[in-house]
Order: C-alpha cells, then structure tokens, then sequence
C-alpha cells in the first residue's frame, strides 16, 4: 500500500482517497490545533467550506485535508495555529 | 394592539443606528431602536470597519471624520472595546507618480491630518512583506480599525441597560404625522414618538419614501475577499493611492483598488471594488480575479494564500458622495442619518452625535449645512 507522511509517520491511503480520509481511517483526527486556545480541530464539514481540517503540506500553511487528493509526494503536519 | 410610546425611533441597527442610539441615549431620550432583519444585516455586516481619515480630501467629510475618529474611542471607554477597535494607522502607496498623493496628503495636513512622507526603507519597515517595487508612501497614524457587527451589537447591548429597547423582524411599512406625533407602523407594532431617525443605510431612500418624503440614497457594490488566518503579514490598512480617486469618482463601471489589512483573527481582507450595478447580490468571478491581482501584485506573499470566502454588499451614496444628516424639509421630526457610502463606520460616531444635537436644538459639533437632506429637497418643497 502507498503512505504519505504525517508529522513522523506513514499514513497509508488507497488511490484517489482524500488526505482527511486516511488520516480518520489511521485513527489520527487531530489535524490542527486553534491559534488562541490550542484547542484540537479535525474534519467538520467535509467539503471545503470550513476551513476547519487545515494542515501543513509540504510546509505550506492553511491546505484544507477534505479536499486534498492523498499521495506518496505528501509530507504533512499537524498545524499549530498559522505555523 | 395598544401603540408603544417613546420619544425617538431609530429605523436600522446598523452601526449608524446603533451611534445615533448611543448619542440620544446619552442625551437624555427614551428610544427605541427597530431594524427590518436583526444586528448588522445590512451594509454594516458588509464592510471592512474602516474608520479613516487618510482617504478623504479636505472638506465638510474630513472634519467631520477627524472628530468622530476621537468620538470611536471615547465610545470604546464608556461601553469597553469589545469590538476591537485599534489605531492601527494606514499606509497609502504610490505605484508611480507620487505627486498627487503627496499634494493630497499636504492638504490633509493642513485640515489637521496627522501625515509622514515614506520611502522605500520606511515602507519596509512598516511593512516588511510589502512590494519592494515600492518606493512612496505617506503613513497615516489616525487610520482605525474595529469589526463592525462586533461593535453595532456591542453599543445596542449596552444600551439596553441604559434603558435603550431594540426590536428585530419590524419591517417599516407606513411612517404617519398626526397632531405632534410621528407613528411608525410595522406588520406587528405600532410606535408613537416626537422623532424618527431614518438610519437605514442603502435602504435610506425607501424609508423617505415611506413617510411621504425622498432621499436620493443609492447602492454601490463593493466585493471583499477574506484570506485562511495567516501570520501578521500586514501590519497596516494598506492602499493604493488610487483607491482616493475611486472613492471620490461617480463613475457607474466597475473600478478596483487595493487596499490590504490584517485582522485580529488572522484573516485578511482584500478589497475594494465599486460598481453601481443596484442591489444584485451575485458574485463576479472576474472582479473578485482582479482584486486578487492587484493584492498579490502589492503583497507577493499572498500569492500562495486560501480564500476563506468572499462577500459583497451595498454602500449607500448620494449624488454629491455626501452623507445625508439632519432634519427632513417636508416632515417635522423626522431626521435623516444615511448615505455615508464607504465611511459609514467611520462616520458613525460623529454622525449620531450631530443628530442628537440637532433633535435638542444644540450646535452641533461640526457644521450641519453641507450635510443637510435639504440640498436634495427643494425641488419637492
């Protein structure tokens, strides 16, 4: 099976799956944490509109995992407020 | 239904509503405040929450800006600044020739506009991830910022406790003067008063009509785009110095100009965009494609940002880009707070205060007259 990097470990993922797929199916729902509570956020809507799943993706702020096409190429964070 | 009874209607709870509210509560009047959605549903709700100075030419609309700058802040001791009001001061810049920004911004000081030329090193200074093509800027200290619907629901909140009412869902659908009284009728109230102030925005002009006057107040469409919350990349509300011309302008065709500024969420608002296109409330691809160019084109670093979401709303304009404030010239008690177009949060403070003046026969705190519903009035006298 493919993986992709998520903070030190690999992530598997079937072809054509979303990021914020292989990550719930991994068991790891924590994809952020809020800028001024450190509170931990995950997936919420589902489709792009809430911003709510943000991680960092190849040390690129602010990628919404719902929407993102999951691939080997992928090395992602976990977002902690806007870093 | 037995009719309510107060001694002020203001119609609109937009931050225009909420000021004129704060000023005849202070004053001393009962008042009740009506608005046909709830908070901040309109123009209010739809804006930057820019209050400004920077952006006006000398003139009645700068003095009366100047004052109702310093209003804003006494407003946030008395009621607490929940509504994040901060002197975060403007930064106009200059892509080209500099020359006419420098002349307005000489004038501006001499109206008492607090003015510094800038050059290239200062503007990196103050904005480090601005364009390095920038070479002239003038800094605004004075320029503000606070969110708007924060701050409109905040003073009504307050005021409830001052004895101020607000009611939500009344639609106005028939202003009446009978013997001393003014009754505004809703689908479900009746309010009898001694004064009705028509804060009601772009949809100023409706509310004149309602009570058998007319206002010339009209919607002019701007766009903002609002970033994912990002690091402090901008520091200032910065602006291309054509952004003055375009406010000043008439012109009814879509015109663009950058203007960039941080929020304390993260977020950052792109705007601004004016076309005179009535009250459609759909979205333009190609407008919101071109503010997004020209705000990379100013802040490279944006290039690679996500757009949260984007709206759009209704400035409310008169023909001379006026606000209109004062008494009705036909109908005894009613007064007119509306039209102030792009600067209306920044307006708001001094505008409320004026109304209050004149609804208790005291001089006002600047001079009425350039700002008076009667200049588009006599043809009905």
């Amino acid at each position: 099976m493919k993986h992709f990097k998520f903070d030190d470990e690999n992530i598997p993922f079937h072809d054509g799956e979303s990021v914020a797929a292989a990550l719930l199916r991994a068991g790891k729902w924590r994809f952020r944490e809020t800028r001024k509570t450190k509170e931990d956020r995950s997936l919420f809507c589902g489709i792009g509109h809430c911003f709510d799943c943000i991680v960092v993706v190849n040390g690129e702020i602010n990628q919404r995992a719902c929407l993102l096409e999951a691939d080997e190429k992928l090395s992602i964070r976990k977002q902690l407020g806007v870093n | 239904m037995k009719p309510l009874r107060t001694e002020v209607v203001i119609i609109g709870a937009g931050i225009v509503g909420a000021m004129c509210a704060y000023y005849v509560n202070r004053a001393g009047l009962k008042a009740i405040v009506i608005d046909r959605g709830t908070v901040a549903s309109g123009t209010t709700g739809a804006g930057e929450g820019n209050i400004m100075v920077s952006d006006k030419s000398p003139g009645p609309e700068l003095e009366l800006a100047l004052k109702s700058r310093d209003m804003w802040f006494e407003v946030a001791q008395d009621l607490g600044n929940e509504f994040e009001l901060v002197a975060k001061g403007g930064l106009a810049v200059s892509r080209g020739d500099a020359s006419s920004l420098f002349e307005l911004s000489n004038s501006q000081s001499v109206a008492g506009v607090q003015t510094k030329r800038v050059g290239a090193s200062e503007i990196q200074e103050l904005e480090p991830f601005i364009s390095k093509a920038i070479q002239n800027g003038v800094h605004y200290p004075q320029d503000a910022q606070c969110q708007p619907m924060l701050a409109a629901a905040h003073i009504l909140r307050q005021l409830q406790r001052r004895g101020l009412e607000f009611i939500g869902h009344q639609e106005v659908l028939k202003i009446e003067r009978k013997s001393e009284n003014l009754t505004v009728r809703t689908s479900t109230l009746e309010i009898q008063s001694d004064f009705v102030v028509n804060a009601a925005g772009t949809w100023a002009g409706e509310i004149a009509r309602l009570a058998g006057s007319e206002l010339p107040i009209m919607p002019r469409r701007g766009f903002i785009l609002v970033t994912a919350p990002l690091p402090k990349y901008v520091n200032h509300k910065v602006y291309d110095s054509d952004y003055v011309d375009n406010v000043a302008s008439s012109d009814a065709d879509l015109q663009t100009s950058t203007v960039i500024e941080g929020t304390q969420s993260g977020t950052i608002l792109i705007g601004a965009s004016r076309e005179r296109v009535g009250f459609d409330k759909s979205i333009s691809v190609s407008v919101i494609q071109r503010l997004a160019r020209q705000a990379t084109s100013l802040f490279p670093i944006l290039a690679g940002a996500q757009l949260l979401r984007v709206y759009n709303g209704f400035r409310p304009y008169s023909p001379d880009h006026l606000p209109v404030i004062g008494a009705d010239s036909l109908i005894p008690g009613l007064y007119h707070c509306a039209g102030h177009e792009g600067a209306g949060i920044g307006l708001s403070a001094g505008s409320g205060k004026v109304i209050a003046q004149l609804i208790k026969n005291e001089i006002p705190i600047v001079n009425p007259e350039p700002f008076s519903p009667a200049r588009f009035q006599m043809a009905y006298l």
